[in-house]
């Protein structure tokens, strides 16, 4: 192990209102800041089941997540929390 | 610790395997879920990876993510090592074939007797199973585990879940204290629910260890040729990263909507649409304003209101003004509602779009009720709604909401003007209406579209025989403009995504 990680790792949680699991969904995650954010996507929506990346939208400061958004990008810290909200439709 | 005594039976087990998957190994692993709702309900669940003092020299492969579960790797890691058949590595036995064996399978949760908990394991045996790590009904903090002969179970039920190597497991098994408690019918039902991408092989093992379990076990659902494949074994991987083929628009913009094939797919006639295409032509409009008036506009995205109204909980606790307000403290941190002309909010409520235009907020404390008639900027709150008279608790939800965001600016802030603004017009316009029961999200773009393009610096509503020219222009263009259907540019870009 020469090489010193050129990134640090950060810990947030994702926050989902999942209603059909009944209630509140917490998910700790622990992420480099330079990964993509669609692999905490995918992790979070294997957790929850039943719905796939695309049912959910990601939401941090405000703003929708991008899938190749990295952590480091949106100026994500540790502690930070993330909601997912299922994706609205409406006629 | 939930996983203490599993982790050490593990530990042991591992010793004799080779090389475990390096992907899972040295991290760090916490979850904490809460399926209950209940505070006080919440079961810590850390684990460290079975064989922790090796996985020190060892450089993970692929440090840079850990999932909150040691037994699932995410497809794309693993595919990127190319070590699928290597995932359920968390237990590791080579010969099951002997009667001491014992299979143990952490499970995502477990629900049992109406509780959930998660962080459990499930152990088959050759003549019973256990489960380590549940929560008792009575109380919610104690630790136990349960053990049920292989008699006592009366049918097992699995359901693969689709799009996810999860798989849902029911045990129906005779209660304890079948017939001395009333109103039982003696079966109790067990539930629990694994994500393995080898499933199929950890069922072939556990119907190994006794035939019984075979004839035991059901899949839900059979096969489309009428024969029964008991756990439907063509393993199923979503693709997250194809998913992820999209659009960015702007390119560069921090407020950048991605629309996926997904997305465009809804522009097909009679189809909903989503959030996504709504923030995505939301953004496209604020791009075709001029840079020089777009300090004049707010848009809040389609999430603003559905944390506003927080409607994914209680939808009575959305007319707690104070509460709404500090679910979306953070969303105009960097923005003064009070200096823009418009504030437009798209509304998701009940499966239909709306929208809200906030007009001249900046007024409302100021205003005095005499000019209405005269004074060039009245601020009002606009409803425009494809579907009128669906929104009862809209008006007070927006009027207290401007009112906690005003006294956070202004500390100040009388009670006279707190009047002001939770007297602040609310006006329902008369527009067409939609025909149909799917394009309510169309309207909205277009009134949105057409209130852009008309709106004048000042505006009045109430100056000219309560409806100014530009709201008679407005409708009238809006009418005119349903009566040849809609043209939206938005129509042009999904078909150039869509190719």
């Amino acid at each position: 192990m020469d090489q010193e990680p050129t990134h640090k790792f950060i810990h947030v949680k994702v926050v989902g209102q999942v209603s059909s699991l009944g209630g509140e969904l917490e998910v700790f995650f622990r992420i480099k800041e330079s990964t993509p954010l669609w692999k905490l996507m995918a992790a979070y929506c294997r957790r929850i089941g039943m719905y796939e990346v695309q049912d959910f939208a990601f939401i941090f400061d405000q703003r929708l997540l991008r899938p190749h958004q990295t952590p480091k990008q949106v100026h994500m810290e540790d502690g930070d929390v993330i909601d997912a909200l299922l994706n609205q439709t409406g006629s | 610790m939930v996983g203490k005594d599993l982790d050490a039976k593990e530990r042991k087990s591992c010793q004799n395997a080779d090389a475990l998957n390096p992907l899972i190994t040295g991290h760090y692993f916490h979850s904490k879920i809460d399926f209950c709702q209940t505070a006080n309900s919440y079961i810590e669940q850390e684990r460290i990876p079975c064989h922790k003092s090796e996985a020190k020299s060892i450089e993970p492969v692929a440090d840079d993510f850990a999932e909150s579960d040691p037994s699932r790797v995410s497809p794309a890691i693993a595919r990127d090592s190319a070590v699928l058949n290597d995932v359920p590595s968390t237990n590791c036995f080579d010969s099951l074939q002997t009667d001491e064996a014992e299979i143990c399978i952490p499970v995502d949760y477990v629900v049992y007797q109406k509780k959930c908990s998660a962080g459990c394991t499930v152990s088959f045996s050759h003549d019973c199973i256990k489960i380590s790590g549940l929560t008792t009904p009575e109380e919610d903090q104690e630790i136990h585990s349960l053990e049920k002969g292989i008699d006592d179970i009366v049918l097992i039920q699995s359901e693969r879940l689709e799009r996810f190597e999860s798989v849902s497991v029911k045990l129906h098994v005779l209660s304890k204290d079948a017939g001395q408690v009333h109103g039982t019918s003696g079966v109790e039902e067990l539930e629990f629910v694994v994500c393995d991408p080898d499933w199929f092989g950890r069922w072939q093992q556990i119907t190994s260890l006794n035939e019984k379990y075979m004839s035991l076990w059901r899949a839900v659902h059979d096969t489309e040729d009428g024969s029964v494949d008991p756990l439907q074994r063509k393993p199923h991987f979503p693709n997250f990263e194809r998913a992820f083929e999209d659009v960015i628009y702007p390119e560069g913009d921090c407020d950048a909507v991605s629309i996926n094939k997904r997305d465009v797919a809804l522009l097909e006639p009679e189809t909903f649409i989503n959030d996504t295409i709504i923030d995505f032509y939301i953004q496209y409009l604020k791009n075709q304003i001029p840079s020089e008036e777009k300090h004049k506009f707010h848009f809040f995205n389609s999430f603003f209101f559905r944390k506003l109204a927080d409607l994914d909980k209680d939808p009575s606790s959305a007319l707690d003004g104070r509460a709404a307000f500090l679910r979306v403290l953070k969303w105009t941190r960097k923005v003064d509602l009070f200096g823009k002309d418009y504030v437009f909010i798209p509304v998701n409520f009940g499966l239909h779009w709306s929208l809200l235009v906030i007009c001249h907020p900046g007024e409302v404390a100021s205003f005095k009720e005499e000019d209405v008639e005269k004074s060039l900027r009245v601020p009002c709150i606009l409803h425009m709604d494809s579907i009128k008279g669906t929104h009862a608790g809209l008006k007070n939800l927006v009027q207290s909401y401007l009112w906690e965001e005003f006294k956070q600016r202004h500390k100040d802030a009388s009670e006279d003007v707190s009047s002001k603004f939770m007297n602040l017009r609310f006006v329902p316009l008369e527009l067409p209406q939609q025909e149909n029961s799917f394009d309510c999200g169309l309207f909205l773009l277009h009134y949105l579209e057409l209130f852009l393009s008309e709106a004048p610096v000042n505006f009045n509503l109430f100056s000219i025989n309560k409806f100014s020219k530009f709201v008679s222009e407005f409708i009238f263009r809006m009418a005119k403009s349903y009566g040849y259907c809609f043209h939206l540019d938005l129509l042009d870009w999904g078909f150039k995504i869509g190719n």
